[in-house]
């Protein structure tokens, strides 16, 4: 019945898949994530953030089994044929909103980032027309062209972090881990709320991706070494920011990540490697920025029944431009949105 | 004002752009919905540029979750 209308049929592969998947469980959350869980967990972060990546594999398993029963159809098309029209649609709008929150929290994250830390004297706008126009742009070009820029740019994304972790090396201190679980289990577990929610659960949006997944279409392994992957970076990032900053200088910085990426040193010639980090989560935050902008985009499509929904990415673009300015008037009441209230939210949807 | 002014021409070209294709093509309720988003878009916008008071789309979140945070 509400099969996919849409007449654009990029096809990716399955490997493709998975590197999208890996680059939009990372996201925003490596830059953001450690000082989220620092300021609940302390020294026990490193515990949270196993204890997430093993649930948010359990999700990804999750999904890749409703991704199989999808039959080839997108989430917004499968969840009108499970519930009927009426029911199907209420629902469908409920996504499209959460759609809307995700994507106005991502460009918030870039802007407050870069006006804070790279670029002071830039207006917020600029950065969200740019950032944006690049969005519309892979959109437009279609599925196939993102997924291989993805494909692209992934052996970049980890060949820089793998450099990274190893020339952060030298200044890992092992005693900052101590005391373990001090506090008991407590303040683990008031931790993954967060830590599971943002990298995992938004994970959702690759779901409008499944019918244009090639080849056999069993999404199951692709979700599965995906997130398994994904959350493995984000393992890695967490313990290295506890081992070289510590649990107190985590918590109190707003970018731990961006921190630790300064504190490269080898020798007295390769310093401040920030520019690594910079790129890297430049990289991840793009590819989950333009996955939620194309499950927003298709999913108006499907719940309209449209043909085509190219035409619709500069008007909701300025919509969501000025979600994003609206939304985040300062980094204070962005991170306080973040901390109090985003994980449940993210949770319920 | 100039801003203003520089967000409306920008979405004249955005429809002078995407327009003629889709009457061409017949697509009555992809019209529809590009104009209507187009329109939403360009006042919002416009809002922006104009300073006036937007109300920030996170409140709704907080409203509803205080009370069960509570």
């Amino acid at each position: 019945m509400s099969k996919s209308i849409s007449k654009d049929n990029g096809k990716i592969s399955a490997r493709q898949f998975m590197i999208l998947i890996i680059l939009c469980t990372i996201g925003d959350s490596i830059l953001i994530l450690p000082t989220i869980i620092a300021a609940a967990s302390k020294q026990d972060a490193w515990i949270t953030m196993l204890i997430s990546m093993a649930m948010g594999i359990g999700v990804g398993a999750l999904y890749g089994w409703l991704a199989m029963r999808m039959q080839g159809t997108n989430l917004i098309a499968f969840v009108q044929q499970s519930l009927g029209n009426a029911v199907g649609s209420l629902v469908s709008i409920v996504f499209i909103v959460y759609f809307v929150y995700l994507h106005i929290t991502l460009t918030s994250e870039m802007s407050q980032f870069m006006t804070t830390q790279l670029m002071p004297e830039t207006p917020n706008n600029a950065i969200f027309i740019l950032f944006i126009s690049v969005v519309i742009i892979a959109y437009r070009l279609g599925v196939e062209a993102f997924a291989r820029m993805g494909e692209l740019l992934f052996p970049f994304f980890m060949l820089l972090f793998i450099f990274m972790v190893v020339l952060l090396i030298p200044q890992v201190e092992v005693d900052k881990l101590q005391p373990i679980m001090a506090n008991g289990m407590l303040p683990i577990i008031k931790g993954v709320p967060t830590a599971f929610a943002i990298p995992f659960t938004e994970l959702i949006v690759i779901l409008m991706l499944v019918p244009h997944l090639s080849g056999e279409k069993k999404p199951l392994k692709p979700f599965l070494i995906g997130t398994s992957i994904g959350g493995l970076f984000l393992f890695i990032t967490v313990l290295i920011c506890l081992l070289v900053l510590g649990a107190n200088l985590m918590e109190t910085k707003y970018y731990p990540t961006f921190i630790l990426a300064q504190k490269i040193t080898v020798g007295n010639f390769l310093e401040r490697m920030e520019a690594i980090l910079t790129f890297m989560w430049i990289i991840t935050v793009y590819f989950k920025t333009l996955l939620i902008f194309f499950a927003l985009t298709k999913s108006l499509e499907q719940l309209f029944r449209l043909k085509e929904s190219k035409m619709l990415t500069v008007p909701l673009a300025m919509i969501l431009l000025v979600g994003s300015v609206v939304s985040t008037p300062n980094i204070v009441i962005y991170n306080e949105m973040i901390k109090h209230y985003w994980s449940m939210f993210d949770l319920t949807v | 004002m100039s801003s203003f002014i520089g967000v409306i021409a920008v979405a004249v070209c955005v429809a002078c752009w995407e327009l003629p294709g889709l009457i061409k093509r017949k697509r009555r309720k992809e019209i529809f919905l590009f104009i209507a988003l187009l329109l939403i878009g360009t006042g919002l916008y416009g809002a922006l540029t104009l300073h006036a008071k937007i109300p920030n789309p996170f409140l709704l979140i907080k409203a509803v979750f205080d009370p069960i945070m509570s």
